[in-house]
């Protein structure tokens, strides 16, 4: 990775076990982690506390969802790097939010390999 | 041991953190049926919220090793895409899901492949009558993209008393249908990635698809398909579209008196 330091990361999502798994994934790409949250109201708060290098945010969430959590981060900084993670069901949805800015996504409904794997892929093209 | 078999090992650590945390939402989901059962609340946020713990178990099942997780929790999803009237839900039908979940997280293990099939198939189709779940004349896998037209074409087969399974992303589908062994398997020719012909092709070469049903949706003429395999029905959208379809469940179900279709 072309990135002097670690990349800064935080994760929206409202279930822990994928926040642990994309906590896990993350570090063995080489980010570090600096803050998690369970929607995207509070990830938003922790988003402007933080200013982490990358967010990897969820779609379905309860009280404040990706696409809306998205385009609240794109207000606050419109270079934010945001990688939607989703399950193959959403890809319309996936659509809409590359096309309202965010960089990248990740299937997270895969076996772990091929999410590492991926998430790699998408880190070095925004890190290099 | 490899970066990728070390990384394996630690998501094996997490399984539990998962399972416990799909137990909880399976009961959060359970609330929000009694409180339909009970007409307590607005039912459309308890049926939304349902929706939404479902999701979110089915996210996590494949990552941590649980894909009858996610497969038993796409169901639901289809089941309640392919009941028609999202007002009258038949709360057991949800119930039976759930329980089917519930089975796997409290084993703490993946089922083998004849009790998943098995599992699979038990699971109740959207087709009501009386509010009595009929016979099922048979279990079909739709692959096609999620839009209004697969709504219609789901909800009228399962009102002819098929259990369906929907999948959209042709990968997932084929892993679908070598696990589901459906009767039938109706591909759109329009797909993500695949056409529907490339996709039929791969799924017939599979031992355990060779004698199922296939069928193509497509807009086209029959004409246009030279590498369509002769053994493979075209379904065409359109004026015809109910007769094509009403032919290939007689013919290749061997429904002698199907009931009328609800798009003629």
């Amino acid at each position: 990775m072309a990135h002097e330091n670690k990349p800064t990361a935080i994760i929206i999502d409202d279930m822990a076990s994928m926040r642990s798994m994309a906590r896990v994934m993350l570090g063995a790409v080489g980010c570090e982690i600096v803050g998690e949250a369970e929607n995207g109201e509070i990830g938003l708060k922790l988003y402007l506390e933080k200013k982490p290098d990358l967010v990897l945010l969820d779609i379905e969430m309860p009280v404040k969802d990706g696409i809306s959590t998205l385009k609240s981060l794109l207000i606050k900084n419109p270079k934010v790097n945001v990688v939607m993670m989703t399950t193959v069901s959403n890809m319309a949805v996936v659509e809409s939010c590359i096309f309202a800015g965010a960089k990248d996504y990740i299937h997270k409904d895969k076996d772990p390999v091929t999410i590492k794997a991926r998430l790699e892929e998408v880190v070095n093209s925004i890190f290099s | 041991m490899s970066d990728d078999a070390n990384f394996e090992m630690m998501m094996q650590a997490l399984a539990g953190e998962f399972l416990d945390e799909s137990l909880d939402k399976l009961e959060q989901a359970e609330e929000c049926l009694d409180n339909i059962r009970n007409k307590s609340g607005n039912p459309a946020d308890n049926l939304l919220q349902i929706k939404r713990d479902i999701h979110s178990i089915k996210g996590g099942g494949i990552p941590y090793g649980f894909p009858t997780i996610s497969k038993l929790c796409h169901g639901l999803e289809d089941y309640l895409e392919t009941t028609s009237d999202q007002n009258n839900i038949n709360v057991d039908d949800i119930f039976t899901f759930i329980d089917g979940v519930r089975s796997i997280v409290h084993e703490r293990k993946e089922p083998d492949a004849d009790e998943q099939e098995m599992l699979l198939k038990s699971m109740p189709s959207g087709r009501k009558q009386s509010g009595v779940t009929s016979i099922t004349r048979g279990v079909g896998l739709l692959i096609m993209p999620k839009n209004l037209q697969r709504k219609v074409i789901s909800q009228e087969l399962v009102q002819m008393g098929f259990k369906l399974t929907l999948e959209d992303e042709p990968v997932r589908a084929i892993d679908t249908a070598l696990v589901l062994k459906p009767d039938f398997v109706m591909v759109s020719m329009v797909n993500e990635r695949l056409t529907g012909i490339e996709i039929v092709n791969m799924l017939m070469s599979a031992k355990a698809l060779q004698s199922k049903l296939f069928a193509i949706l497509s807009a086209d003429d029959v004409d246009q398909f030279p590498a369509l395999p002769t053994n493979v029905a075209l379904i065409k959208k359109g004026r015809t579209f109910s007769k094509d379809l009403l032919e290939f469940i007689h013919k290749g179900m061997g429904i002698a008196n199907s009931q009328q279709s609800i798009l003629e």
